[in-house]
């Protein structure tokens, strides 16, 4: 495994214009934001829409290039302009990313084993023989097993499927795990499953998470710290079941508020 | 969230469902059959063909059906059956190089354009529109008024013409596919933009290349039919549809439609066996 | 309070509805046995995962399926038998005594009219309203669902407002013509946590304002649970238990429901790993024989593959498990 680097976010910086005539037609997606995450680490990132939370993930996994502001991972400045094909290759084995949406982030015409070697040949230099070992040994790790390899994603159940892309993720060995609402478009009960599993994978192998959510109480389940996000703007942040059990941001607790409950909805305040 | 109840069927199942439904689909089956037997006709012309097709029988000029000659003669007594088989290899041949040439360099332009986007694209885009409105007819004809009549100038130019066509769908599609999430994780990855593009993007958009194409094909064969018709194809004495329908002209008048009726009805029937196939094609693969 | 004493008929009455739609070959079920009836005045959710058929179930209702499904069963709104109506009958009916309020509000909303156009055909629709009247109307009924600058917005497109805000406008427009019964399907899935909680809250003060009985369909047994009085459990086309919201939250009579409930991440309690359901949840079509949860029940005997449950009166509410007697001792009393 990779000896494990850190994520360092500085000042985190992003701006999209909005397409609009005027030069001061922008948005401002992600307002100085700093975190850092340690090896093993698991930070969870909470906010609803416009809050930035997927903007930052897809910034430190090399989707999209900040404006403003570094992102330091394994102690190295990661570039800001649109990367090559051989800087990305080597950021692939540093930070990861899982998708929401389990039924388009496999390729439909690849066998699952072809989508996690695929990874495999791209970053390590194995036989054929150790690949496919490799396959198993990574299917096995996600809950899945060898017959898995060979089928086809439509074949497959959403969890499954998730499970798959977070095996093809861990293919690269990378230190940090980004999840951008990997378990929002599940079932409960296959949500469930998985959040076990992301749990369980931690004490397995050396790997941090940062899990990008909308709901609360998954992250209290996965995550070491929180930071909420609103419009951009960190507004709170600390340990997970402290920031839960007191909120002290009026919007931390308006979040709180709105899940359902027994006692509930009548009197609702609103952010 | 909601389920597909097809959603678990394993692949060979699902052959044996598209199979099912192919059988109970007569239209889509008979033109399939049709199609085929016209380009195996085509391919085996001089083994099939009972006569000669420039063979002059002045003796049996402008017969109708007969036991000799199945569809009768032309107005040289040549025989109509052999004439349509062996017309079948210049057109065919000449519809199959428009669509091959459409195709490769409309799909390479519009992976391109989808791919790198912006600036680019726009400007991709906006040269497909002059493309889309010149008639490719028009281009051919030009063509051939500077470059001479036969096969080679109507066929480049038919293939420049409908470039735009198959580009902008399969444009349309690949900004599609691009967006999804197992591109980004490609992205991601490392692998590089081209690898991305031709061998992750482009297979998956092959349902919607192949029915442009064999719509395409369809277009094509009319266009190419109506140049010969125009004498702008290729020349006598070599047999083609088109000439054949126009040569049959005069004879049609004098009460003698074989020529032209038989190589129109074939031009047709070709044409919307195209069209039945890459719309039933297109039906079936967007369904499912 | 009172009419709904003196009325005790149910409002709505689904008897034994089945549902098969159209598959590649051959038909495909949907709904097995579907039984349940809403009272006036009252809210009942129904809650399922993927292949549970609750949204299939609001559409049969509302009538409201594409071409080749087949129906079997009865679905009586006071009475009459709904699948009898007319198409006449049923226009009215689904103009001013049903409403639907469906996931994605964009996709029932025409993108290129304005709001107010809009609200005035809802409003107008069966009640002659002058246009005058019809635009004070709108602008009563939006701040009745607590849109800001009412009238404003009556010149704006659905594009310009935000999906909670767009939301709000299609249950103004669901409650313009004062219908009996609001069938909502997932309203508000696709919102934000807290837009939830806004729509949520003026869903519930507006149905307790006008009387008016709910069909909420959802995934979050969270949700049904706070604001329903009623909730139902579908699994693989059938419903699984029937009880008070309340209830249902501290005694799960099936083992499913009570698998859902400990499935869930919760706010507050024990950090304990969670007790997830193995395998996944599955279609009608994917379990016809024995109890369709059979193969993920942690109470599995061997006569759950063989013998059919039953939606039945158990405990207060009803259940289909052959194994509840057992699985719960004597069944409590009915409150």
């Amino acid at each position: 495994m990779n000896s494990h680097p850190g994520l360092e976010v500085i000042g985190l910086r992003k701006v999209f214009a909005t397409g609009g005539r005027r030069h001061d037609d922008e948005t401002v997606a992600v307002n100085d934001l700093s975190f850092t995450i340690g090896p093993g680490e698991s930070l969870a990132i909470v906010g609803e829409s416009g809050s930035g939370k997927t903007t930052t993930a897809r910034i430190v996994v090399g989707l999209e290039t900040p404006s403003g502001g570094r992102v330091v991972v394994a102690g190295r400045d990661r570039a800001s302009h649109r990367l090559s094909a051989h800087e990305r290759r080597s950021r692939a084995r540093e930070t990861q990313l899982v998708f929401q949406d389990p039924y388009h982030s496999l390729n439909p015409r690849k066998r699952v084993g072809e989508s996690i070697g695929g990874v495999l040949k791209l970053h390590f230099n194995l036989r054929r023989s150790e690949q496919e070992a490799r396959v198993n040994e990574l299917l096995d790790l996600v809950g899945l097993d060898e017959r898995h390899a060979t089928r086809l994603p439509r074949s497959l159940s959403g969890g499954q499927r998730q499970r798959v892309a977070i095996a093809r993720a861990l293919a690269a060995e990378p230190g940090i795990l980004v999840l951008d609402e990997a378990v929002s478009a599940l079932d409960v009960s296959v949500q469930a499953q998985i959040l076990n599993l992301l749990i369980d994978l931690r004490k397995t192998i050396e790997v941090s998470y940062l899990f990008i959510s909308h709901d609360l109480a998954v992250v209290r389940y996965v995550s070491d710290r929180v930071i909420v996000m609103q419009r951009g703007i960190a507004v709170e942040t600390g340990p997970t079941q402290q920031v839960l059990a007191s909120p002290n941001h009026p919007y931390t607790k308006a979040l709180l508020a709105a899940v359902p409950r027994p006692d509930w909805p009548i009197g609702v305040a609103t952010a | 969230m909601t389920t597909s109840v097809q959603r678990f069927t394993w692949p060979r199942r699902r052959l044996r469902t598209a199979r099912a439904a192919a059988r109970s689909d007569i239209l889509v089956t008979i033109a399939v059959t049709v199609l085929a037997l016209i380009v195996i006709a085509a391919i085996f012309a001089p083994l099939v063909a009972p006569y000669n097709p420039n063979a002059i029988d002045l003796s049996a000029v402008q017969q109708g059906s007969s036991a000799a000659h199945i569809l009768g003669t032309d107005e040289n007594g040549r025989d109509l059956l052999s004439r349509l088989l062996f017309g079948a290899r210049p057109i065919l041949a000449g519809t199959s190089l428009i669509v091959a040439f459409a195709v490769l360099i409309g799909t390479a332009l519009a992976l391109t354009a989808a791919w790198i986007g912006g600036a680019f694209d726009t400007a991709v885009s906006r040269v497909l529109d002059i493309g889309f409105a010149f008639p490719g007819l028009l281009l051919a004809i030009l063509a051939v008024a500077v470059f001479g009549p036969g096969l080679t100038a109507p066929v480049i130019a038919l293939a420049i013409a409908y470039i735009p066509y198959v580009a902008r769908i399969v444009r349309g599609a690949a900004i599609r596919e691009r967006s999804l999430p197992y591109v980004s994780a490609l992205w991601i990855q490392g692998t590089s933009a081209f690898k991305i593009s031709a061998f992750e993007i482009l297979p998956n958009l092959m349902p919607v290349i192949v029915v442009q194409a064999t719509i395409s094909f369809g277009y094509a064969l009319i266009d190419l039919a109506a140049l010969s018709y125009l004498g702008l194809g290729v020349q006598p004495p070599t047999s083609d549809w088109g000439i054949m329908v126009s040569d049959g002209q005069l004879a049609l008048l004098g009460g003698h439609p074989q020529q032209s009726l038989y190589a129109g009805a074939i031009i047709v029937i070709t044409v919307m066996s195209c069209m039945v196939v890459g719309e039933r094609l297109s039906a079936r693969w967007s369904a499912g | 309070m009172n009419a709904a004493k003196t009325d005790e008929s149910p409002l709505l009455d689904v008897r034994d509805l089945k549902l098969w739609l159209p598959g590649p070959t051959n038909l495909v079920p949907i709904l097995t046995a579907v039984t349940f009836a809403v009272a006036h005045a009252e809210a009942v959710g129904l809650v399922g995962e993927s292949g549970s058929g609750k949204s299939m179930t609001a559409r049969t209702v509302a009538r409201l399926l594409p071409s080749g499904a087949k129906v079997d069963g009865d679905v009586l709104f006071r009475g009459r038998s709904v699948r009898q109506f007319s198409k006449r009958e049923l226009r009215e009916w689904r103009q001013s005594t049903v409403q639907v309020i469906f996931q994605d509000s964009r996709a029932h909303i025409n993108p290129v009219r304005k709001v107010g156009d809009f609200l005035r055909e809802a409003s107008c629709v069966n009640q002659k309203i002058k246009q005058e009247k019809a635009d004070a109307n709108s602008v009563r009924l939006l701040e009745r669902v607590r849109v800001s600058n009412a009238r404003a917005r009556l010149d704006q497109y659905p594009h310009e407002l935000s999906g909670g805000l767009l939301q709000r406008v299609m249950i103004a427009a669901a409650l313009a013509p004062s219908p009996q019964l609001l069938i909502a399907d997932e309203p508000t899935t696709a919102l934000d946590v807290t837009t939830q909680a806004d729509v949520i809250e003026i869903l519930d003060e507006l149905r307790r304002e006008q009387r008016l009985s709910l069909l909420f369909i959802t995934h979050d047994l969270e949700l049904a649970a706070a604001f329903c009085d009623r909730t139902l459990v579908m699994y693989a086309g059938m419903i699984v238990e029937d009880q008070s919201s309340r209830r249902l939250h501290d005694h799960p009579l099936q083992p499913y429901t009570r698998g859902l409930l400990a499935s869930r991440p919760r706010l507050d309690g024990d950090l304990t790993r969670l007790e997830a359901i193995p395998g996944r949840p599955v279609a009608a079509a994917e379990a016809l024989t024995g109890c369709p949860f059979a193969s993920r029940c942690v109470d599995y005997r061997p006569r759950c593959s063989s013998e059919r449950p039953v939606l039945r009166p158990f405990g207060g509410g009803r259940v289909a498990c052959v194994r509840a007697e057992e699985i719960h001792g004597v069944p409590a009393a009915a409150p």
